[in-house]
């Protein structure tokens, strides 16, 4: 990877420099919770990724970093193997400075609900970076990294990207393997990726996105690429998904679809919308305006459901096999109930309780069968809505990112934002949160979402609106990468 | 009456909550289960219920020609080989308490 300082991963002048600027920016921004650029220097040159430093979120299984998850339970606890996209990556030649932050488990949309940690907005100090992956996107907007994955379950990729002002990808569930990632709720969750530029977040999709046998729900991409263990494979990769197209034309002849009305956007979020139409329009592209009934209801069916699979994948953390446990209990089940009470936080006790009651014996109708039943109704509309047009432009989130702290939203107005986001994981959709402007000195994101295995369009149109005008970079962080 | 249902969920999943958490929790859960309420009133359309966001319907797949792609919609199975890479040791390191190679735990009673 040549930075403006030289190649970090092996120029000694270039990684000392590298070293200082990262620790200076991380504590400016609070973006990575554990970093060491020198632990593990790649050990492949040549690949697609020769020398790239990637940030993974603290969700994702390094080997010799920690794996907290943000969850005091887990503070010590050190991560004895790597995810499958981490080898993937490490296979191409890319390398692993750190960890980042996160809301705990994924769950948040500020990252500020974990106790070991959160991060601010490169962009305004004041303001939050998004979540729960906002230790990523502010560690790419910091310019401490080109790349970084974090994972998306409601949006948890976009919205931070696109507070961040920089490239999120969430992919089509079951691209990308997710041995490693720590589940949260495992119908929605998907490894995402998040980028300086369309160009970048397409050779880490292309290295990530692959078939694996240790995940189930991993799915082979329409290219029949697979990842296999076995040394010999690890050459063929490269080769990339689907083309992307003719660069030029990306969106000739597309049939966009635009959402019209009022959909209780901000004034600045809305005058983006509307200057990205255009453009989009100018490029050749046809608008076409959609009706998606369901959004109205969207955030409510997927934190039912999310709240469900988490109260489920989270019995897990009992204390016996790892993690912080009590000094004594009287038996085993006290031992599990005063190490779940003193090693949660408060709102991974709330979606807890939650999912749990929305699963309890006589209100399991009521919550959540209604809410699979409307999950069918919200795939349906979309379906009908891609015979409609090619790729969706929706916003991301209905503002620009919140301040912290007591003067942002509530957490049920938190949720309830995240009606755009959620209908990607809920349909099994990708989505692409691109920087398309800035409102009162913000970063404003708007997403491209499309029909399952779409991610090469979506980025194809991503690469036409960065060349036209490329998106501003934080004013305070010069970005390195070259 | 909502303080009995939230004692019986905490209980359901082992959660102790202090009496300051209880009352903070209680209006959150009942703000947030409010919120899901509002699902009725989009239930009396058609579809049916489904699982994974893997089984969309498929006759509404690939009909616009975008992907080509299809849909599994069955478990897989990976290869059956025989494979002996095993973290099994670096995994019981991570308990709290080893004795042997077992993980101890309080007395069942």
């Amino acid at each position: 990877m040549v930075s403006y300082w030289g190649d970090v991963s092996r120029d000694t002048s270039a990684r000392e420099k590298y070293r200082r600027t990262f620790a200076e920016r991380n504590d400016a921004t609070g973006a990575f919770t554990e970093f060491d650029v020198d632990r593990r220097p790649p050990t492949r040159t040549g690949g697609a990724l020769s020398g790239v430093p990637v940030a993974v979120k603290d969700n994702i299984a390094v080997s010799g970093f920690a794996l907290t998850c943000g969850c005091r339970m887990l503070e010590t606890y050190r991560c004895p193997y790597d995810a499958t996209v981490v080898e993937l990556l490490y296979d191409r030649g890319a390398f692993v400075p750190g960890k980042t932050a996160l809301d705990e488990f994924g769950m948040g949309s500020a990252t500020d609900t974990s106790e070991l940690g959160s991060c601010v907005n490169p962009w305004n100090r004041e303001m939050t970076a998004g979540g729960s992956s906002g230790g990523s996107a502010a560690a790419v907007a910091a310019g401490m990294v080109p790349a970084a994955l974090g994972s998306d379950t409601g949006g948890s990729v976009r919205q931070p990207a696109a507070f961040c002002g920089v490239y999120g990808l969430k992919p089509t569930y079951g691209a990308i393997s997710r041995y490693g990632l720590v589940a949260y709720a495992s119908s929605l969750d998907t490894v995402g990726i998040i980028a300086d530029t369309p160009e970048r977040l397409a050779a880490i999709f292309d290295a990530i996105a692959a078939e694996d046998p240790r995940d189930q729900t991993s799915s082979a991409r329409p290219d029949g690429e697979t990842v296999d263990n076995s040394a010999e494979s690890t050459d063929s990769a490269a080769g990339g998904a689907e083309p992307r197209g003719n660069a030029q034309s990306a969106a000739h002849d597309l049939r966009i679809g635009i959402l019209s009305g009022d959909i209780g956007l901000s004034g600045g979020v809305s005058a983006v919308y509307r200057e990205t139409i255009d453009r989009l329009t100018a490029a050749g592209a046809t608008t076409v305006e959609i009706a998606i009934p369901c959004l109205e209801y969207a955030a409510a069916v997927y934190y039912t459901i999310a709240s469900a699979e988490a109260s489920a994948n989270l019995a897990r953390f009992d204390g016996v096999r790892y993690g912080r446990r009590p000094d004594y209990a009287e038996n085993p089940d006290e031992l599990t109930r005063l190490a779940r009470s003193a090693g949660l936080g408060d709102e991974v006790k709330l979606r807890i309780l939650l999912g749990t009651f929305v699963l309890r014996s006589g209100f399991h109708d009521r919550y959540y069968a209604r809410a699979q039943r409307l999950r069918g109704r919200i795939q349906g509309e979309l379906a009908r809505v891609f015979r409609q047009c090619d790729t969706i432009l929706a916003p991301v989130f209905p503002t620009t990112a919140f301040p912290l702290g007591e003067r942002g939203p509530d957490g049920l107005a938190r949720k309830q934002a995240d009606r755009f986001t959620s209908l990607a994981n809920l349909a099994g959709v990708p989505a692409l949160s691109v920087p398309c402007g800035l409102a009162d000195g913000l970063p404003v994101g708007l997403q491209l979402v499309g029909p399952r295995w779409s991610e090469s369009r979506l980025i194809a149109l991503a690469e036409q609106l960065h060349r036209e005008q490329a998106p501003p970079t934080p004013p305070d962080f010069p970005w390195e990468w070259s | 009456m909502f303080d009995a249902e939230l004692r019986k969920t905490a209980e359901l999943a082992k959660l102790s909550l202090s009496d300051e958490e209880h009352e903070r929790l209680r209006c959150e859960v009942e703000t947030v289960l409010s919120y899901f309420d509002s699902m009725a009133a989009a239930e009396a359309a058609q579809g049916g219920a489904t699982a994974h966001a893997v089984d969309d319907n498929p006759s509404d797949a690939g009909e616009n020609g975008a992907t080509g792609a299809q849909t599994r919609t069955v478990s897989q199975l990976r290869p059956d080989r025989i494979r002996t890479e095993s973290i099994a040791e670096t995994l019981l390191e991570s308990a709290g308490d080893i004795e042997d190679r077992f993980i101890a735990i309080p007395n069942v009673l």
